[in-house]
């Protein structure tokens, strides 16, 4: 099945079978491995990507319902030369990223809930991640680096 | 080696594998793509003990895309995996299934989804036995035996005095038995491996992976060729907490045996569900508890029975015995201990390491019996601790002394300190109960009575003053890696940009053993800290002979190399290591770090067992709502004696990460079994905390000076499991007046307790 | 396997129809799951999402209409819907899946610890099946039969959910438990609409819907009727609590015991009442 969509910026067209998962299409088609998988279930939020902005796990997402999206992924969000995202910034500064297995996802989600939400609540926070699990952090450094990213974000230095 | 003016290591560094990680860059094992990458997937028994009697594999092998089939008898060496003896688990089970999960066969396709097909597609005939499911049912008389040996895996002893006479003369004596259940480790990055052969006989295979030397000595000895035709190296590692050692072992050696037939490339990678029941579990345990004590609260005996349920194979259980046996006691000055540490074979998923390693177990056990002790002595719960504290110079458990780095009574302090000035909350008593709970644990760092604890390192300076660390210890999220660089560069004075450290790269370092037992900063960073010396050294040989002095007047620093007395008088240190090279001096150094070797009696586990013990007290306190049994962690802070924190921020991380997973264990997580058959093995029924379930842990380091770690380092990934599950179990009890004695405490349990004392 | 996208209702009905061995997909978050592990795949998928017809909220003088084909977190933000089914949808698993899963998805896949369900039982909504050649009206009440059983045909897509005006004006809320923070899957969950006489306390109309607690969303009757007409004095809300315990039939599951679930669900329903008497 023929599918068109743009993935980071860029046109793609391919051709897969219908059932396939975007995860798989990212990975394996496209050879975008930051999107990881963790569970197959939408359980852990590892293969986390945005469609239209929003976040929805890829293991769970049929690669036809990419058709006319936009889609970013993790690699979209690295600016040019290299430069880091302030969100991939402040996961670096504020410890943030241990095993950095779930780190795609929950800066992906972290990406969509600033767009929503530029100065989140911590409950807030907590909400918009909720889909992302981490077994390394214990997730206080990285509700760090949401605030410090809302604040780089917002060109607050407070 | 005192810590004046360190520029590096004390400071908290980016980590030097980060930028890799958030930009989703870095290569996990699953992410490598090769055109004719095969793929396996394992048959498993979803039964939990059974005799193999017919494996048919026609129909799975006309499934399209699959390649072959891999059976036991394609294991040309021994079909076994395990570091220790018994030796009881192969790598394929062959004639016997014995747990739920337990793999028998390996399907090998073009794509996974294939692979999996083909492995539903084997059809085989495995006659049931009832399955000895508890370790009641294991050590009846008359029991069926699991293994040939019976149904005890391992058993050993700690006598310290005379522990009857203690209780002779005992004013209170108490008496309990807890118990702990099974805990997963829910790494995010399930176990993966891939295998290539490099077509010089050699075979590579990348691992996630915590203990690659392991794998290599079981992928040589299953696959019947010399350890030098293996080489592992461990691929970005997507957490492991313990969980990797044996299963990795387990898919590399099935992936390499599949890559070397077939002359392919082979992945692995366990699905979720895989990972939960095929791959190992911590051991859940029941501990009868008694403590003999004086009315002023001096503790005077201990006597206690640690039963370790460690499912189908011995896998590491000889050494989880070990270690629940020597910290049992508790970090306290007691002058009669006995204990007896035994693991049980049952017919459920194994068990193995798992951050804690046996000690979580204990230090529920011995905390919460010390606030029944607090209780019946109406004294207050950190005083009775502080009273009975390890001192600098007294004999532990195991009647080893330290004279230095022993700081469990500062820990204990700092909490007093702090929960002085804290008050619980009193609004609305109608609806919930408040409480606040301590425990106070220790933790031995390095491989201790498990054997030889050697780490393997090399630094080697370029000629353009960067320099490159490797050494045989795995990063797994931890941030040892960074901590390396940060010693690699506080020795040869270098910026943290100018050092790198490679993967770990069985090939290239002496092997290390396990990244295991909190040992990475202390026996590794002391490999590291050896080797760069030794490059310093010929660096202050050439830039000597640059400035014309002594080799007492340089120092490294900042890149530079400048003289103590005038710091305007400086060269770069690319142009001494230019010097250096075409004047002769060696720029790389191959460094060995042995940790002292414990010596002990081996009846009654008497003798100096470890290099250091971290040290721990934890405070946390809760709300409970009486209606719903919910519980929230208002607050909750660790104190740690980790000796000198090398990297403050990684500190923390560490802490967080492992109180979080022992909130989990205490709290949460509770993997249920039907006949032996794991019921819930995916994330939303097995409760892993999620962000909205994390628990606002602070951190305060008592830096000691320990003086067996390089800058007077200890470690502190595992100490924080026992410190957060323990307190909270304290907190509970406090909170309701009830005494929980199983883990996990969920909310359920709470509230119908609550209910029931209604 | 094919997959058909289409985007008008009417296509979407002929082709249900016609293709032998198809499966609906809405977000796909529990099918694409079950077709992983299932060994007997349809032979195409129809794809309700594109259709316009079956996405949003509107608002009506007769009432509310959802399109089927309305993502969770649509629902869950939307300020027109009432709050029990607002703080049903904005439970369901975490922003990802809300964002792909769909009400007709939930309601149609029918677990019963579904939460939307109990919600639409206490609104008394009524569910628009259509198929190429017929439609009929189903209320909520009576369309599921048990665990992931419904009254539809296969032939038939639940194209509206329809909200009477005459429910709209009470207030309601929603509350579950399970055994953890985030993404929870329920234990229980319990979705309250009442209606009080004007310028007074006393409860006129009632209903108390409970999930994960039945093979179905069951509506706890013997309650209702003991705090229609009255004043609820918290001796009454005690009472009608362990009228709801003793309303419902748990069972033990991987999830939670029945005696928890019967525990929790009086607090669960102090909770909710207390919420709602204090508006």
């Amino acid at each position: 099945m023929l599918i068109e969509f743009i993935c980071n910026g860029q046109p793609i067209e391919v051709d897969v079978p219908a059932d396939m998962r975007a995860l798989d299409l990212i990975r394996d088609e496209l050879g975008l491995t930051g999107t990881k998988c963790g569970c197959s279930k939408g359980e852990c939020g590892a293969c986390t990507i945005l469609v239209n902005g929003l976040p929805e796990c890829s293991c769970l997402l049929l690669a036809p319902k990419l058709q006319g999206r936009k889609i970013t992924t993790i690699e979209g969000l690295e600016g040019p030369g290299r430069k880091l995202h302030p969100i991939q910034e402040a996961f670096l500064e504020e410890g943030a990223v241990q095993c950095g297995f779930c780190t795609p996802g929950m800066i992906l989600s972290t990406k969509a809930l600033l767009d929503r939400c530029p100065s989140p609540t911590v409950a807030e926070i907590e909400e918009g991640l909720s889909g992302n699990i981490c077994r390394c952090t214990g997730y206080t450094k990285i509700v760090k680096a949401v605030q410090s990213a809302a604040l780089k974000l917002n060109g607050t230095n407070l | 080696m005192k810590n004046k003016n360190l520029k590096q290591v004390g400071r908290s560094v980016l980590k030097v594998d980060g930028r890799e990680l958030v930009t989703g860059k870095a290569k996990f094992c699953s992410d490598f793509q090769f055109s004719d990458l095969l793929h396996g997937y394992a048959c498993r028994s979803n039964i939990a003990a059974g005799i193999i009697k017919k494996i048919e594999t026609t129909v799975a092998e006309n499934i399209p895309g699959v390649v072959a089939v891999i059976l036991p008898e394609d294991i040309l060496g021994n079909n076994i995996i395990g570091i220790l003896p018994p030796f009881d688990q192969p790598l394929l089970a062959d004639r016997e299934i014995r747990y739920a999960g337990e793999s028998y066969c390996l399907v090998i396709a073009t794509s996974q989804k294939a692979a999996k097909a083909g492995a539903r597609a084997i059809k085989a005939t495995i006659e049931p036995l009832s399955p000895i499911l508890t370790i009641d049912e294991a050590l009846a008389e008359g029991a069926r035996k699991i293994h040939p040996s019976g149904n005890i895996t391992a058993s050993k002893n700690l006598i310290k005095g005379n522990v009857e006479k203690a209780f002779s003369e005992a004013d209170v004596i108490i008496e309990d038995t807890f118990e702990t259940s099974n805990q997963e480790h829910a790494y995010m990055e399930t176990e993966t491996v891939c295998a290539i052969p490099t077509g010089d006989g050699r075979v590579t295979v990348h691992a996630s992976c915590q203990s690659p030397f392991h794998i290599r000595g079981h992928i040589a000895a299953n696959l019947n060729v010399p350890a030098a035709q293996v080489k592992v190296i461990q691929a970005y590692t997507g957490g492991s907490f313990g969980g990797k050692d044996d299963a990795a072992t387990e898919i590399g050696s099935l992936a390499a045996i599949a890559a070397l037939k077939l002359d392919h490339p082979v992945v692995i990678a366990n699905e979720r569900e895989e990972s939960i029941t095929g791959s190992s579990l911590r051991h859940a345990s029941r501990i009868n508890y008694r403590v003999a004590a004086k009315k002023d609260g001096t503790i005077i005996g201990k006597e206690i029975d640690i039963l370790l349920d460690g499912g189908a194979y011995a896998a590491e259980s000889p050494f989880v015995v070990m270690k629940a046996l020597i910290h049992s006691a508790g970090p306290y000055k007691i002058d009669h201990v006995k204990v007896k540490s035994t693991a049980i074979y049952t017919n459920k998923t194994y068990c193995g390491a798992f951050r804690g390693f046996g000690v979580p177990q204990v230090t529920f056990a011995c905390e919460s019996i010390m606030d029944e002790l607090a209780n019946k002595l109406k004294m207050d719960p950190l005083e009775i601790r502080k009273k009975n504290a390890l001192k600098p110079g007294d004999p532990n458990a195991t009647s080893q002394i330290f004279q230095k780095s022993v700081g469990i009574v500062e820990t204990i302090d700092k909490v007093a300190e702090v929960s002085d000035a804290y008050d619980l909350p009193t609004e609305d008593q109608d609806r919930y109960l408040y409480g606040t709970g301590f425990a106070s644990m220790y933790q031995g760092i390095s491989n201790g009575a498990e054997g030889i604890d050697v780490v393997g390192a090399s630094v080697q300076i370029m000629q353009d003053g960067s320099a490159l660390v490797s050494i045989g210890l795995t990063e797994l999220g931890q941030g040892s890696r960074t901590v390396f660089a940060q010693i690699a560069a506080e020795v040869l004075g270098l910026s943290m940009d100018k050092v790198m450290v490679k993967h770990v790269d069985t090939d290239s370092v002496h092997d290390s053993g396990p990244t295991v037992a909190s040992r990475s900063t202390t026996v590794g960073g002391m490999a590291v800290y050896k080797a760069a010396g030794e490059v310093k050294n010929s660096l202050l040989k050439m830039a000597a002979i640059m400035f014309k002095t002594e080799e007492e007047n340089i120092v490294l620093k900042d890149n530079f190399a400048q003289l103590i007395f005038d710091d305007k008088a400086k060269i770069p240190l690319n142009e001494v290591c230019v010097a250096a090279y075409w004047t002769g001096f060696p720029l790389m150094n191959l460094s060995f770090s042995k940790a002292p070797e414990s010596k002990y009696d081996q009846d009654t586990t008497q003798g100096n067992i470890y290099i250091a013990y971290n040290y721990g007290t934890h405070m946390m306190s809760v709300r409970i709502d009486k209606l719903t049994g919910e519980v929230k962690v208002l607050k909750h802070l660790a104190v740690h004696d980790a000796g000198k924190v090398v990297n403050p921020k990684a500190f923390e991380g560490q802490i967080e990460g492992a109180s979080l997973t022992g909130f989990g264990l205490a709290h949460l997580e509770k993997i249920q079994y039907k006949n032996g058959v794991i019921l819930n093995p995916n994330l939303a029924d097995y409760a892993v905390p999620t962000i909205k379930d994390r628990i606002p842990s602070e951190t305060i380091s008592v830096e000691t000076y320990n003086p067996t770690g390089p800058y007077g380092v200890k470690g502190i990934g595992e100490p924080p499991v026992s410190g957060a599950a323990a307190s909270f179990a304290n907190a509970v009890a406090k909170a309701t007046g009830i005494r929980f004695k199983k883990l996990p405490i969920t909310r359920q349990v709470i509230l119908e307790a609550i209910n029931r004392n209604k | 396997m094919r997959y058909f996208q289409p985007e008008m209702l009417k296509d979407l009905l002929l082709i249900l129809d016609h293709e032998d061995n198809c499966m609906i997909i809405a977000g796909g978050t529990d099918l694409v799951i079950y077709l992983q592990d299932t060994v007997k795949k349809p032979d195409s998928l129809i794809d309700v999402t594109n259709v316009k017809d079956l996405i949003g909220i509107k608002k009506e003088k007769s009432g509310i209409t959802i399109g089927s084909a309305t993502t969770i977190s649509n629902i869950a933000a939307s300020n027109i819907l009432p709050e029990c089914l607002r703080n049903g949808a904005g439970s369901i698993g975490s922003p990802q899946i809300r964002n792909l899963a769909t009400i007709g998805g939930n309601i149609c896949n029918a677990s019963p610890c579904g939460d939307t369900l109990a919600p639409l039982l206490s609104l008394k909504a009524d569910f628009l099946l259509q198929s190429v050649n017929s439609e009929r009206l189903v209320p909520a009440d009576q369309f599921f039969i048990g665990p992931k059983k419904t009254v539809m045909q296969s032939n038939e897509i639940l194209s509206e959910i329809r909200i009477s005006s005459k429910y709209l004006d009470g207030i309601s809320d929603f509350k579950m438990i399970g055994q953890r923070n985030g993404q929870v899957i329920s234990q229980v969950n319990l979705a309250i609409w009442l209606k009080t006489v004007e310028s007074t306390n006393i409860i006129k109309e009632i209903r108390i819907s409970a999930g994960s607690v039945a093979p179905t969303p069951v509506r706890i009757t013997k309650a209702e009727e003991l705090l229609c007409n009255k004043v609820p004095t918290t001796e009454l809300i005690l009472e009608a609590a362990k009228l709801v315990q003793s309303g419902i039939c748990p069972i033990d599951d991987v999830r939670s015991t029945a005696v928890y679930r019967k525990d929790v669900i009086a607090g669960l329903f102090q909770d909710i009442m207390t919420h709602l008497l204090n508006n």
